[in-house]
């Protein structure tokens, strides 16, 4: 059964069609939660309070991308659960990053992806995914929320706008400005740059050794 | 100050726009022309593509566990196994309730109409005959034995009996009073019978109504308690 299908028969109280609906979106939920959290445990109750809320509010869905219907529910729920748990993310991302650095991370680098090849350049990796954490858990809610949905989860303009309630255009600066404060974030925290710097004097280390020693040994 | 910092408002939405390829063809030609011009411009929208390059590839955490709904999740308690058993209770006695309902609604009419024909048969027997015997000793007997078979209607046949007159026909038929002696205490014991089984399946009925009563006591009850199971 496709998606309208499935969203039809959980209108009409169907629980089986909404937990097919749940197990299609789940993955993007929480992560989008656990983004805006900063904190796996709070992103999973809020989550899961999300979904509850969902069946109950189903007949307000007006078609439309159902997924950024459910996202708004999600995001709404992690600002309820930030706000009960009185806890800023940025503490709580902090708290996921020495997770993470004394090896019970949950956001350790894919071990499939190519760069686990280089234990160097993984490291290089986690890194820089630890700076950006830590910018957004610095980024006021909204602002935090548009990157997510926009650049994390890859949604659309318009999906983005359904997703938080806002006019396109608000998002679009929005975006722009969430983008700018990121980045001056991670020049100002210098991670990523000294990561970057680092990487690329290792690479002219490695590059300079050779020739350096070849005309060391002329003049000599 | 970083670089995108510094920009203007609407040049460093129009950049971000232009990463993410949402601008208008005419929106698009136009900043292209001023980033041809402008390496500070080229060097935002290297920034901005960076950024968002880097959210792109954080990992994505898979969900600590399935977020699927229970009934009890949404306010629908699933049964518990004592409102499982008291339903089931409930059911069962209102379908033992609703049977002897059906058999006592069923049955007494059949056995009120069974017990009632019995003596009026007898009675009218009896009152057919009595003209014809009525001259004769046998009629006498006859008349005593009559109500004894009559006996739920006792003093019908002694109303009846002094009102028809002798006839003729009562001499006319010497040997009748014998044979019709016979025949009126035979359909006398038979009536006698069916009236009497009928007066004890009317009996066995007596206790249906009182299983009745409890049966649908219980059902009430079982009912009330299952409701109340089934709240959280």
């Amino acid at each position: 059964m496709d998606e309208a299908g499935l969203i039809a028969e959980a209108r009409r109280g169907d629980l089986d069609a909404f937990n097919r609906l749940v197990l299609a979106h789940q993955t993007k939920a929480f992560n989008l939660a656990w983004r805006i959290t900063g904190d796996g445990e709070a992103a999973a109750d809020a989550t899961q309070e999300a979904f509850v809320s969902a069946f109950r509010k189903l007949a307000s869905y007006r078609g439309g991308s159902f997924r950024a219907w459910l996202l708004r529910i999600i995001t709404n729920a992690c600002y309820d659960e930030l706000r009960r748990r009185k806890r800023r993310p940025a503490e709580s991302l902090e708290a996921l990053e020495e997770a993470s650095a004394s090896g019970e991370g949950i956001h350790a680098v894919d071990p499939l992806s190519s760069s686990s090849d280089d234990p160097e350049k993984a490291a290089e990796q986690a890194e820089v995914t630890r700076a950006i954490e830590r910018c957004l858990g610095r980024l006021p809610e909204d602002f935090r929320t548009v990157v997510v949905l926009a650049d994390v989860l890859a949604l659309d303009y318009q999906e983005v706008a359904a997703a938080m309630g806002s006019p396109v255009g608000t998002v679009r600066s929005r975006l722009a400005r969430a983008r700018a404060r990121l980045r001056e974030c991670l020049e100002s925290s210098r991670e990523l740059l000294g990561g970057e710097k680092r990487l690329a004097e290792g690479i002219a280390h490695r590059r300079a050794a050779h020739p350096g020693e070849g005309p060391k040994g002329k003049t000599a | 100050m970083s670089r995108l910092s510094r920009l203007a408002p609407n040049d460093l939405e129009s950049l971000s726009a232009y990463v993410d390829g949402v601008l208008s063809a005419r929106d698009r030609s136009s900043l292209e022309a001023r980033l041809q011009a402008d390496p500070e411009l080229r060097q935002a929208v290297a920034e901005l593509r960076s950024v968002k390059a880097s959210l792109a590839g954080l990992p994505e955490r898979r969900a600590p566990r399935n977020f699927t709904l229970r009934e009890a999740d949404v306010g629908r308690h699933a049964p518990a196994p004592t409102f499982a058993y008291l339903r089931f209770a409930t059911i069962v006695a209102s379908a033992l309730f609703v049977l002897t309902t059906a058999v006592r609604s069923v049955s007494l009419p059949i056995l009120q109409m069974a017990s009632a024909p019995a003596p009026q048969f007898a009675a009218e027997v009896q009152g057919e005959m009595e003209p014809q015997i009525a001259g004769t000793q046998a009629g006498a007997e006859l008349r005593a034995e009559a109500p004894a078979a009559a006996a739920p209607e006792e003093g019908l046949a002694d109303e009846l009996a002094p009102a028809p007159t002798p006839t003729p026909a009562a001499t006319a038929c010497p040997e009748c009073p014998t044979s019709l002696a016979t025949a009126k205490a035979e359909v006398g014991e038979s009536s006698n019978d069916v009236a009497g089984q009928a007066g004890r399946a009317a009996n066995a009925i007596e206790p249906l109504a009182a299983a009745q009563g409890a049966l649908a006591l219980a059902a009430i009850v079982l009912g009330l308690l299952t409701l109340r199971a089934r709240r959280p």
